[in-house]
């Protein structure tokens, strides 16, 4: 990551931590104030929704911007090719060197759709001008196109800690055994399966392990890891889940097993697929209670819903309204026991672990009114102490040497 | 975050405790899963509504009609019967949950009573062709209780079912030209649902209401605006209207500072500015390109002296 966001990052985050602290009422105001104040960052950054109105409309500007051009000059491949070749290192100068590196611009959206545009317009400017060359060229070019968009999307995650940029670049991946096969004619979706399983289960255990230094690494590199990590996860998630269906399998990719092969009828692909998708979320579920990791436990509540919800695909224990009725009550019970078992424990709390709301929940630089946008989920603030906080006392009032918190 | 602590404790910013109890979080020996279970509580209730709804759906032949009526209403009454008993009552300020399942109970109480509605309806027809009233009877219901019980989530619900109350009643009886009159309503419902959270919080009535309010009515309210700015007749007159509306909410965001507004503004107007300039003008690709290129150039600028002016990320 690039010097200027590794060593300004941390003091961005004290600041957006301290709001946290002072919505929870775990700080006053001026405390609050006075962290702000001297954990002032030097990174220039915006608000959540101007970030998006700005990304918005430069994208808007830069495509424009590209258009004109093309159609004063009613340009066609090669020109449009030169063009993008042109715009391409413009749009990643503009972004590196005025915007980020200039005015010290962080998370800003204009930065950053920039950046994103370059590698666009890059791997386009490779794509198109294949179509000339013939139906093998064109597979061809457009694989490149797919390459440099997975480097690309690989660099901006690595340079600048862009999440959505590791996003990208996971799905690019998950996508190029697909794309290789189709490029090379050899139409064996099982083996592209196999690849996306291996490159998947790579991916998210090379992530999970350099997340266990997370204290070291900078913020930007920790989401970039969170976000492959949670990617390569659901990916595996959805694929088994979903083949047990044969609804992307069979009807979007045509997968038709040939002679000889394995059948949709082989027992065993439906155990393994039911075994993977119950194995999942509690393998995921269990690490995130001995390690404490809220990002493992956000996927075992999603992914283990989805597995009760689909349970009918493997287990016909009745029909679907039963099913789901019989789900809803498990999944309302379960976390109403939980609730009710974490608050009956010395201290409102079983371990580590409690019900009770310590901190408002970070959502990855969404802000507290970021989350006041969505209603009605979106905590309500608390009422900060007035004399700043005051341990003891019992109840979730204090911590440290006093005992209880 | 352990270094900023130290130092914020050194520097006294932070007090002992404080940073004792912040280090304790930040180092995971005191870990929160409040927002989780919350979420599969909530995930729990919607999925268990649903299938009952299904349930109904499948086997009210069998079961009979009343047994299945009357169970559903026992079930909606148990949920209202557990929040009465378990909440302190009418407050006009923001009022506690007794416990963090208490919002849900009530959320499900609200939704088998929808179910107990529907299903009336579908069996026994009692208002017929009238039956959207039952939205607006269920909509006052979720009103009262959202009020009564403090509940946010059961406010939106009563907001949304009332909404859909006036869209069902007019298209089920306006025969000529109803998507004006369904944008009329539009209007009238997004101003409505904003005037009420406005006077709320000018008499001191559950101030904290006022977001959900805004938010809904502000968005309902532009979108209907937009959807009117392609008219041939009025279009001048729906987007003055929209440029208005659009000021006043970005007027709110940079006063309140609640940006979300701005960007309800922005993209609203620009949207409903965009489809009026095209219906109204002719233009060749190159006027087309350049009225995006110098439109985005002048929005991006002003978002930068907005931000420089108000200082947004603060």
């Amino acid at each position: 990551m690039i010097a200027l966001y590794s060593t300004g990052e941390d003091r961005v985050q004290v600041v957006e931590e301290s709001r946290r602290w002072e919505e929870s009422g775990l700080v006053s105001p001026a405390q609050a104030a006075a962290v702000r104040e001297r954990y002032r960052p030097e990174l220039v950054r915006v608000n959540l929704f101007i970030r998006i109105l700005l990304a918005i409309f430069t994208t808007v500007g830069v495509v424009a911007l590209v258009a004109l051009p093309a159609v004063i000059l009613n340009v066609e491949e090669f020109g449009i090719t030169v063009l993008f070749l042109l715009f391409a290192p413009l749009c990643a100068w503009v972004a590196d060197r005025q915007l980020i590196h200039g005015r010290r611009l962080y998370r800003c959206g204009a930065e950053e759709v920039l950046l994103f545009l370059a590698v666009g317009f890059l791997a386009l400017a490779v794509g198109i001008p294949a179509h000339e060359w013939g139906r093998s060229a064109e597979r061809l070019g457009w694989l490149a196109a797919h390459g440099i968009a997975l480097a690309g999307a690989t660099v901006l995650a690595l340079r600048y800690g862009y999440a959505l940029a590791a996003l990208g670049a996971v799905g690019a991946l998950a996508a190029l055994p697909f794309h290789l096969l189709d490029a090379l004619r050899w139409h064996q979706p099982g083996v592209a399966r196999i690849a996306l399983f291996l490159l998947l289960g790579a991916a998210g255990i090379w992530a999970h392990r350099r997340l266990a230094r997370r204290e070291n690494l900078p913020r930007g590199y920790v989401w970039c890891l969170e976000t492959v990590r949670l990617a390569a996860l659901a990916g595996i998630y959805l694929d088994i889940n979903l083949f047990a269906h044969r609804l992307v399998w069979k009807d979007w990719l045509g997968w038709t097993p040939a002679a000889g092969t394995v059948s949709w009828s082989d027992p065993w692909f439906d155990l393994c697929c039911a075994a993977l998708t119950a194995l999942l979320p509690a393998t995921a579920l269990a690490l995130g209670i001995v390690r404490r990791d809220r990002a493992l436990l956000w996927y075992a509540v999603f992914a283990g819903t989805a597995s009760i919800l689909t349970l009918k695909y493997f287990l016909h224990l009745g029909y679907l309204a039963e099913e789901v009725t019989a789900a809803g009550l498990a999944l309302a019970g379960l976390a109403f026991g939980l609730l009710r078992w974490l608050r009956t424990g010395a201290d409102r709390r079983r371990g580590a672990f409690t019900a009770e709301p310590l901190l408002e929940p970070r959502l990855y630089g969404l802000d507290a009114e970021a989350l006041a946008a969505m209603q009605p989920l979106a905590p309500t603030p608390k009422t900060p102490a007035t004399e700043g906080f005051r341990p003891g006392g019992g109840g979730f009032g204090g911590g440290g040497a006093s005992g209880g918190y | 975050m352990q270094e900023a602590l130290n130092d914020l404790e050194g520097t006294g910013i932070l007090n002992r405790e404080q940073a004792a109890l912040l280090r304790r979080i930040y180092g995971r020996e005191l870990f929160s899963v409040h927002w989780e279970l919350r979420l599969l509580l909530y995930a729990g209730i919607l999925i268990l509504t649903t299938g009952l709804g299904l349930l109904v759906a499948k086997h009210f032949a069998s079961i009979g009609h009343v047994t299945l009526l009357a169970a559903i209403a026992l079930g909606s009454t148990a949920c209202f019967a557990y929040c009465l008993r378990r909440g302190g009552g009418f407050s006009p300020e923001t009022a506690p949950t007794p416990d963090a399942a208490y919002d849900y109970v009530l959320l499900l109480g609200c939704l088998l009573f929808g179910t107990f509605q529907g299903y009336l309806e579908l069996r026994y027809q009692l208002l017929a062709q009238h039956w959207s009233w039952w939205l607006l009877g269920s909509g006052l219901l979720y009103l009262f209780c959202a009020h009564y019980f403090d509940n946010r989530l059961v406010l939106s619900l009563a907001l949304s079912t009332l909404g859909a109350w006036l869209g069902v009643k007019t298209s089920l009886f306006t025969e000529r030209g109803w998507d004006a009159a369904l944008r009329g309503n539009a209007i009238f419902f997004g101003a409505t649902v904003v005037a009420a959270g406005t006077a709320q919080v000018r008499l001191g009535w559950k101030r904290h209401f006022l977001s959900v309010h805004l938010h809904l009515g502000v968005n309902v309210l532009l979108a209907a605006l937009v959807a009117g700015t392609d008219s041939r007749t009025k279009g001048l007159l729906y987007l003055a209207a929209l440029l208005l509306v659009g000021a006043g909410s970005a007027f709110y965001a940079q006063r309140a500072r609640r940006f979300a507004f701005l960007l309800y503004a922005l993209l609203y107007a620009y949207l409903g500015f965009t489809i009026f300039v095209f219906e109204h003008v002719r233009w060749e690709a190159e006027g087309i390109i350049l009225y995006f290129l110098t439109t985005a150039a002048a929005l991006v600028s002003a978002l930068v002296a907005f931000h420089r002016r108000f200082r947004s990320a603060e």
